[in-house]
């Protein structure tokens, strides 16, 4: 009895000790996920849906992630997947088609105001680019730091990176530094 | 020599962070993010065998009879609840130890290249998402890298010619006889359905030019089921015979069964989660419906479905199911154990009893061809990932499930 009274305390120091760990790493990046969701959704809302979704998602493989020096990744990828999934495009959906499903009408300071001209262009790039410009030049990480994250080829990074950047050049001749006044 | 090329993506970062630095408030703490976990967890529900869900009554707006004349206000029957068979396969994913299998019988993508079945690799001039022969076009029809580009190939696979492509890629039937996409271009989007085969035999339906569509599946010679994209969700489109195109009240389309006329589509969605449905063509009559498995695509028979757990995780499936098409049936179920969790990437019929995916545990990713039996083997030599930096092998984007 006693052995098992004490393991039912180990247990629940074990959980405790676990859900600190996980609170610890939540204050201290939900700030910075937070800004790496805006980026990705396009809208302050989605953002919170998202990283509260993966926060969740990690909490529960909390146990899994044995290096926790690879939780930004992890993270990062949950994330990434998470706005990319189908899961995610239904949500839409219901939030943006149902009558009967009162919004939660957010006061959006970053959707206000006078915005970045490239910001505006990177909001119309497919959402699986986006995440490429997001995650290698906001996020500044390697291609292969991103293919890992995305599941994606280096060579796949490097060719959307690309292809992105052709589209905002294309699209935002005069904030391109190779185009000559004339061509403005 | 890149400097300007440079200087846009230094100005791209500035302008990204301008977006967000200010950005600091999280309306949520620890507690809102543990309900959401518990919920998440309460709603996996992977087991077979749970009771399913009594099967719904769907009012369609609008029925449609493929062949037919449209129908209004065409009211659908409860299908019959579906039962469970007696006999399951259930089988424990691993990538370590397994018997090695013979080369898969279908095309896939690595680092070098495609390996075709029985021809070995084959150097490509880019890194496609998909490859399907065609005599019609040359000899090849490949999706670019960024699929918003469809390419023609020779036989040797020289470049021939292009067509713009919507950023989905295309789709084709399990004979690889038809194949679908839409081309957006000089401000209209065309859904173009093309033989592989005989360049003659194209049809076509001009879709609105906003918002960005895409090919789901292919349901005969005539006949082609699309979504569009808008921020304000999915909408799934039957392109009929007739030459019209008709909106679908579902969430999202996930496969075709040209064979059949059968099309699998998400009816619901709740937090994390949702309802699915096979449902038929002809008549828009779901033959079943589940709320414990998210749908992928049929079997290359129509024989069996593809599904997943109902909330799969970001990081790709854990897990994956073949149900009977016509009843919902689970027939096999191939689904990681404890802590030894494998993700499939790209799981995609290989046959009508087959399913070929990457699968990645740890660090460790092989190939692995799971049987309609319980049978799993290893159809490519292990590679360790983390020393690989990349995504050793693929199955075309068009074959891929879940």
């Amino acid at each position: 009895m006693e052995t098992l009274v004490r393991t039912g305390v180990g247990m629940g120091d074990r959980a405790q000790r676990r859900d600190d760990e996980f609170a610890e790493y939540m204050h201290a990046r939900q700030a910075g996920l937070l800004r790496t969701a805006y980026l990705l959704t396009g809208d302050r809302h989605s953002a919170e849906d998202l990283v509260q979704t993966s926060l969740a998602k990690l909490y529960l493989s909390w146990d899994k992630v044995h290096d926790r020096g690879s939780l930004d990744g992890y993270v990062r990828r949950i994330m990434v997947n998470e706005n990319n999934s189908l899961w995610r495009r239904a949500w839409k959906k219901r939030e943006f088609a149902s009558e009967t499903i009162p919004e939660r009408h957010v006061v959006d300071e970053y959707d206000v105001g006078a915005r970045g001209a490239l910001w505006d262009l990177v909001q119309t790039l497919p959402r699986k680019a986006r995440a490429v410009v997001v995650l290698r030049y906001y996020e500044q990480l390697s291609e292969a730091e991103t293919a890992e994250i995305l599941g994606i080829s280096v060579g796949t990074v490097k060719s959307q990176a690309s292809r992105a950047l052709a589209t905002l050049r294309e699209r935002a001749p005069e904030l391109d530094p190779s185009t000559t006044e004339e061509e403005r | 020599m890149n400097t300007h090329h440079d200087e846009l993506e230094q100005m791209l970062g500035r302008d990204l962070h301008q977006q967000v630095d200010g950005m600091s408030t999280v309306p949520f703490g620890f507690s809102e993010v543990q309900g959401r976990a518990h919920r998440i967890r309460r709603n996996r529900r992977i087991t077979a065998g749970i009771a399913l869900a009594a099967a719904v009554a769907v009012i369609v707006p609008v029925g449609l009879t493929v062949g037919g004349t449209l129908q209004s206000k065409d009211e659908i029957q409860p299908a019959p609840s579906p039962s469970v068979p007696a006999e399951v396969s259930r089988t424990t994913l691993t990538v370590n130890g397994l018997p090695h299998g013979h080369a898969p019988e279908i095309e896939y993508f690595t680092v070098d290249g495609v390996v075709l079945p029985g021809e070995g690799t084959q150097q490509l001039p880019e890194s496609y998402q998909a490859l399907v022969p065609s005599s019609a076009a040359g000899g090849w029809i490949a999706l670019g890298p960024n699929r918003e580009e469809v390419i023609y190939l020779s036989e040797d696979f020289e470049r021939l010619g292009s067509s713009p492509a919507s950023g989905y890629g295309f789709a084709t039937t399990p004979e690889r006889d038809y194949v679908s996409w839409v081309v957006p271009e000089n401000g209209v989007q065309t859904l173009e359905l093309r033989s592989t085969t005989d360049p003659d035999k194209t049809t076509s339906w001009e879709l609105p030019s906003s918002p960005p569509a895409g090919v789901v599946g292919i349901l005969g010679p005539d006949s082609v089921v699309y979504e569009t994209q808008s921020r304000s969700g999915t909408t799934v489109g039957l392109a009929t015979p007739e030459g019209l195109t008709i909106e679908l009240p579902y969430l999202n389309a996930l496969g075709v069964d040209p064979v059949n006329g059968l099309i699998s589509v998400q009816t619901s969605s709740t937090d994390n989660t949702g309802c699915f449905a096979v449902i038929k063509a002809a008549t828009l009559a779901p033959a079943w419906e589940t709320c414990d498995y998210k749908l992928g695509s049929f079997s290359p028979d129509g024989a069996y479905v593809m599904a997943t757990a109902a909330d799969s995780d970001g990081l790709g499936p854990t897990m994956v199911s073949m149900l009977d098409s016509r009843t919902g049936d689970l027939v096999a179920e191939f689904a990681s154990a404890g802590r030894k969790q494998v993700t499939l990437i790209r799981p995609a019929w290989e046959s009508g009893s087959t399913i070929i995916a990457t699968a990645i545990e740890g660090t460790t990713t092989t190939m692995v061809r799971m049987w309609v039996d319980g049978a799993l083997e290893e159809v490519a030599d292990p590679v360790d990932a983390s020393e690989y930096g990349d995504v050793p092998y693929y199955v075309g984007d068009n074959r891929a499930s879940l």
